[in-house]
Order: structure tokens, then C-alpha cells, then sequence
């Protein structure tokens, strides 16, 4: 196996938590962080994306670590989309992890813990690996055994590049390397000089014809070129949480697969903070602070925004950007009322950036792009019915019906969506407003409605759940849009 | 487009081909020194290996016989002076290819100017992260 080959640098997963957001590449600025009015799959939103881009030059610079952005903005106005495009803009250097808020309630886990961990999984740290070693074809290898057939063994090889050739002396533990390894003329090895190991990466192709029949899992290679001791750095990039799990001894690494991290201890985590910049004194380390987003950040309650705020200082904090569709609302876990659902002190941190609603002309450049990432092609006029669609109801529901029409058009064999497959699909499913007037008009018909709202109220608070209906008494129309 | 856009143009192109140039030049001496270093640590073994008290040893272009030791430590200074010169080449190298990331309007490399982690740290980290 090659095992040198592998050794890259590895590249941050992103996972993209939404494919509503799939044909989102980028921010879609100019040099001048200027925005251009459709790029890289955004439309419109102009203030908005210039400011992000700004965040995104800051965070490049590495100049706002542990500070704060908060998007508001009315549902589908795209500041799920924009924090995707500061995603793809940061590139895969920097870490991105984008959670919901939500996520935070787990039972395995407390609320402030899972909070951390997504912190310090937007912290990355840049260390290199520098190693020598010896790559080379074997043109000539000789190992003398001792009669008896233990003891020593030494023996010769003679490796060569393209440009030269050099016989190496062998001791014992390397012959031992070299037959375990089934070394023969004709392989391509490398030879790590420090530990002295062993890789073959295939035979040369110069020696293809040496046998007529091979195994299948033998792989051909080109001679190597230039010099025979060759130096190989690569900088990898781990996140401070990676670190954590396999410093915290009662998980051990197959955690990180599992994801069943559990929590780890702030003894760990002091210990690694320490030992981090430790080598960032000597300069062996570079610390890479990411961005962390938090889609529907109403929903962390009291105890978490406390922990953001006191977590923020600290000086290996990413940056946290945040998004809310909330007006003024109740902090969850409290009852004080507080704008975005955010306590004044921390909203007080942060930078807001608003995103405005969509014009019926941008919305229609967003189905438009949208058809293109569906790979739907879409006649005019169906657009424009779509794009009616889109504004008279919402944006999401009209996104929903490019891929049920689609799937209607080509039940009926064709190519090109036309008006009668979104007419028709438009009737099949409803939209928000349509379905809850069905309700309201046949409320009788449906399953305990002989409950009046009013016994309602009154049972919910005998039932001690009071609270939930004021949850959910407070949302607007559209809270429940995931 | 204008004149001045036009040599602006060739400007940039001239100073990317000669920075181009540079690390090819860099590589092939890399290769240079590399096979020197190779037949002198050969001889080196071979010259450690024999038992005669005087060697044959080549200066330049002249062939002179001398005592095993000096020839030995003679090789050894060599060595050294090869080892440095690569290592001189290879931070060069990383400069330069820097620098014509920068004149294409690309962002350098990073972490190249890190201080590579010790062996042992690496091999703890490499152990238990497996994507490494």
C-alpha cells in the first residue's frame, strides 16, 4: 500500500446540513467586496452579502476571533444561504461547523458541553510533518545469510532515480524490513529515514514484462525522478476538539466515528489548551480560528447565552455567527421578553447583519437557479407562474413545487415543465395558508374538536405545561419552518 | 487594450517565468547535491570498510594518497557542507515558490514557515487520528 500517497493534506468534511442551499458556491462578491446582483448562486441581499464578506476578509486575517455575528431576518430571506456562501468563501482552510440550535438538547450530553464541543470544533490548528526519505527503484538487492541460518544478516541494495543510482549497505533490522516487506528487483520503495521503515508503492513499469502472469494487486509505477533522499513536509490542519477525544482516555479515538463522544473533562481541554499554545511559542503550531453558525438561535434558552458570553473571551474562541427569524420574543427558560430572543448583554456584542425580504425579481432569479441545480428546465411562463407563486405564498413552497413538477412533467414524457405540471402539482399540494383555512373551515370534522380553545388553555395550565403554550403561542406563523 | 496594460501585462509574465525558472533551477541542483551527497557517503563506507593505512583519493581532478583518518574526516567536512547546502536550497525553495504564488494572485501557502512537530508528538497524533 502506498501509504506516502495518503498522507495529504486532508481536507475539512463539510457537511452540508440543508440541500435547499446545494447551488450556493460562494458569496458572490467582487475584489472590491463589492456585490455582483446573481453570483455563485446568491441573488440580491446586497448589504447583507457585502457585510458578510467583510467577516469573512476579517475572519481570513484572523482578526475577530471570539466575536459575534447575528443574522436577522424574516423567514426565507436567505441568511441560512448566506452563511453557506461565508462557508464556501472561507474555502477549506478554515473550519466551518454549522449547527442548529436546537441540537444542543441531548440526553447524553449536557447543554453547556455540546456547546463547547461545537465551539472547539471551529478551532482549527495548523501543525507540519517533515520527514526523510529515501525513494527510489530497487535495481539490486543481495542479502547474505549466516550458514547456521540465525544470527546476522547483512546485505546490499542498490537503489535508482531517473537521474542517479547508490548502493545503500543494509543492517539486520532493516533486512528484516525488506524481506517482510518482500522486496525484490524492480519495486519502487520509499524508506523512511527516521524510523526506518519500509513502503513499497508498486513495481516500475520498466519491469512490467519480468513475468508474464501477476497478481491483480500489483500496481505499476513510474521510476521516480529528480533525487533519491527526498524531504516531505505537510501541514495538516486538526480541530482543537479531535485533540480532546483522543487526549480524553476513556473514549479513545473510535469516538470520533461513532460520534458518541460523551462529555470530556475541562481538565482535558485546559491540559491541551496549555500544550497548544505551548507550541505556538516554539512555532510549531499555528491556531486557525474558524467560524461557527448556529441556524435558529432563539432556541438555546438563558443557561447557553451565559456560556457564550463568558466562552467568547476566551482567546481560543472561533467566531460565531448566528442566525434568528425572531422579532421581539421571550428568552427561552425565562420570561423576560428581549429582541431576537437574545439577552441585551450578548446582543450587545454582537454585530447585527439584516437580511431583507426578496423582490418578486430576485425570487424569480433564485427559482431560476434553482431549476439549474435540480436540473429542471423550465418554460418561461411556468416560471412566472412559479414566481407568483413564490411571492402570493413562500419561497420554500415554491422551491418545493420545481421538484414535484419536474417529476410530473416527465410522468408525461416530456422534456420542458410547462404551466399545466405546476397548475397541477399547485393543487395537488398545499401551501401554508391554504391548508390551515381547510382547518379552520372543517375544524368540526377533524379529530377532537369538540375541545374548545378556551377548555384548552384551561387544561394546559391545570397540567402544569403552561409553559409550552406560551412557547408556542409566541412563535409567529412561520416558526416551524424546519 | 492600452499600452500600458499591455507592459504591465509582460511585466508580470516576465517576473513569473524567471520566479518559475528560479525553482527549476533550485530542483535540479537539489538533484545535484543530492547525488553528491549519495557517492560521498559511498565512498565514506568504503573508505571506513578498508584496512589500508593510505587511500587514493580524488581533489578536483587530481588523484593523491593519504592517510585513511584525514580522508575520512576530509569526507566527513564535505558531508556536513553538502548537508547544509541543501537545506540552504530547500528554505530557498520554499521562498520562491511563495513569492510565485503571489505574483499568479494566489495566497501562499500555509504553514510553511511552521517549525515541523517533534517525531514523537507526530507519531502519537498520526496513531490516533487515522485520517492524518
Amino acid at each position: 500500500m502506498g501509504e506516502t500517497e495518503k498522507i495529504e493534506v486532508r481536507d475539512i468534511t463539510r457537511i452540508e446540513r440543508i440541500g435547499a442551499h446545494s447551488h450556493i458556491r460562494g458569496l458572490g462578491l467582487d475584489d472590491v467586496l463589492e456585490a455582483r446582483a446573481v453570483s455563485q448562486g446568491m441573488v440580491g441581499q446586497k448589504d447583507a452579502r457585502r457585510a458578510a464578506g467583510v467577516v469573512v476578509q476579517m475572519v481570513r486575517e484572523g482578526k475577530i476571533a471570539g466575536r459575534c455575528i447575528l443574522l436577522a431576518g424574516e423567514p426565507s430571506t436567505g441568511k441560512t444561504a448566506i452563511a453557506v456562501g461565508m462557508a464556501q468563501a472561507l474555502g477549506t482552510e478554515t473550519p466551518f461547523t454549522s449547527m442548529s440550535g436546537s441540537e444542543i438538547y441531548s440526553l447524553e450530553m449536557s447543554k453547556t458541553e455540546a456547546l463547547s464541543q461545537a465551539l472547539r470544533k471551529s478551532i482549527g490548528v495548523r501543525i507540519k510533518e517533515e520527514t526523510e526519505i529515501i525513494e527510489g527503484e530497487v535495481v539490486e538487492i543481495q542479502i547474505e545469510r549466516p550458514a547456521t541460518g540465525t544470527g546476522q544478516k547483512v546485505g546490499k541494495v542498490t537503489l535508482k532515480t531517473t537521474e542517479m543510482e547508490t548502493n545503500y549497505d543494509l543492517g539486520n533490522k532493516i533486512i528484516e524490513c525488506f524481506m517482510k516487506e518482500k522486496i525484490q528487483a524492480g519495486d519502487v520503495i520509499t524508506i523512511d529515514k527516521a524510523s526506518g521503515k519500509v513502503n513499497k508503492l508498486g513495481r516500475s513499469f520498466t519491469r512490467a514484462r519480468d513475468y508474464d502472469a501477476t497478481g491483480a494487486q500489483t500496481r505499476f509505477v513510474q521510476c521516480p525522478e529528480g533525487e533519491l533522499q527526498k524531504r516531505k513536509e505537510v501541514v495538516h490542519t486538526v480541530t482543537l476538539h479531535e485533540i480532546d477525544v483522543i487526549n480524553s482516555r476513556t473514549h479513545g479515538f473510535l469516538a470520533l466515528f461513532s460520534g458518541d463522544t460523551g462529555e470530556i473533562k475541562q481538565e482535558v481541554r485546559d491540559q491541551i489548551n496549555n500544550k497548544v499554545l505551548e507550541w505556538r511559542e516554539e512555532g510549531k503550531a499555528e491556531i486557525n480560528p474558524g467560524v461557527l453558525f448556529i441556524d435558529e438561535v432563539h432556541m438555546l434558552d438563558i443557561e447557553c447565552f451565559s456560556y457564550l458570553n463568558r466562552a467568547l473571551e476566551s482567546d481560543m474562541a472561533p467566531v460565531v455567527v448566528m442566525a434568528t427569524n425572531r422579532g421581539i420574543t421571550r428568552i427561552r427558560g425565562t420570561n423576560y421578553r428581549s429582541p431576537h430572543g437574545i439577552p441585551i448583554d450578548l446582543l450587545d456584542r454582537m454585530i447585527i447583519i439584516r437580511t431583507v425580504p426578496y423582490t418578486e425579481k430576485e425570487v424569480k432569479e433564485i427559482l431560476k437557479i434553482r431549476c439549474e441545480e435540480e436540473d429542471c428546465i423550465m418554460h418561461p411562463d411556468a416560471l412566472t407562474i412559479l414566481t407568483r407563486i413564490a411571492t402570493d405564498t413562500s419561497l420554500r413552497y415554491a422551491i418545493q413545487l420545481i421538484t414535484t413538477a419536474n417529476l410530473v412533467c416527465r410522468r408525461r414524457k416530456a422534456t420542458e415543465v410547462n404551466t399545466e405540471d405546476v397548475k397541477k402539482v399547485y393543487s395537488l399540494f398545499l401551501d401554508e395558508n391554504r391548508s390551515s383555512k381547510i382547518l379552520k373551515e372543517y375544524q368540526d370534522d377533524y379529530m377532537f374538536s369538540e375541545i374548545s380553545e378556551h377548555e384548552e388553555e384551561a387544561a394546559a395550565v391545570a397540567g402544569g405545561g403552561a409553559k409550552r403554550r406560551l412557547d408556542t403561542g409566541d412563535g409567529d406563523a412561520q416558526a416551524m419552518e424546519h | 487594450m492600452s499600452q500600458t496594460d499591455l507592459s504591465k501585462s509582460i511585466e508580470i509574465i516576465t517576473k513569473t517565468e524567471e520566479l518559475a525558472d528560479k525553482i527549476l533551477v533550485n530542483k535540479q541542483e537539489l538533484t545535484v547535491m543530492d547525488k553528491r551527497r549519495q557517492q560521498n557517503r559511498e565512498a565514506l563506507r568504503l573508505i571506513e570498510k578498508s584496512e589500508e593505512p593510505k587511500v587514493w583519493i580524488t581533489i578536483g581532478s587530481m588523484l593523491v594518497k593519504m592517510k585513511r583518518e584525514r580522508a575520512v574526516e576530509l569526507l566527513k567536512k564535505d558531508q556536513e557542507q553538502i548537508n547544509q547546502q541543501i537545506n540552504v536550497i530547500y528554505s530557498d525553495q520554499k521562498i520562491l515558490v511563495n513569492k510565485h504564488r503571489d505574483v499568479e494572485f494566489k495566497s501562499p501557502f500555509s504553514g510553511t514557515n511552521l517549525k515541523a512537530l517533534d517525531r514523537a508528538e507526530f507519531d502519537a497524533l498520526k496513531a490516533n487520528l487515522p485520517m492524518l
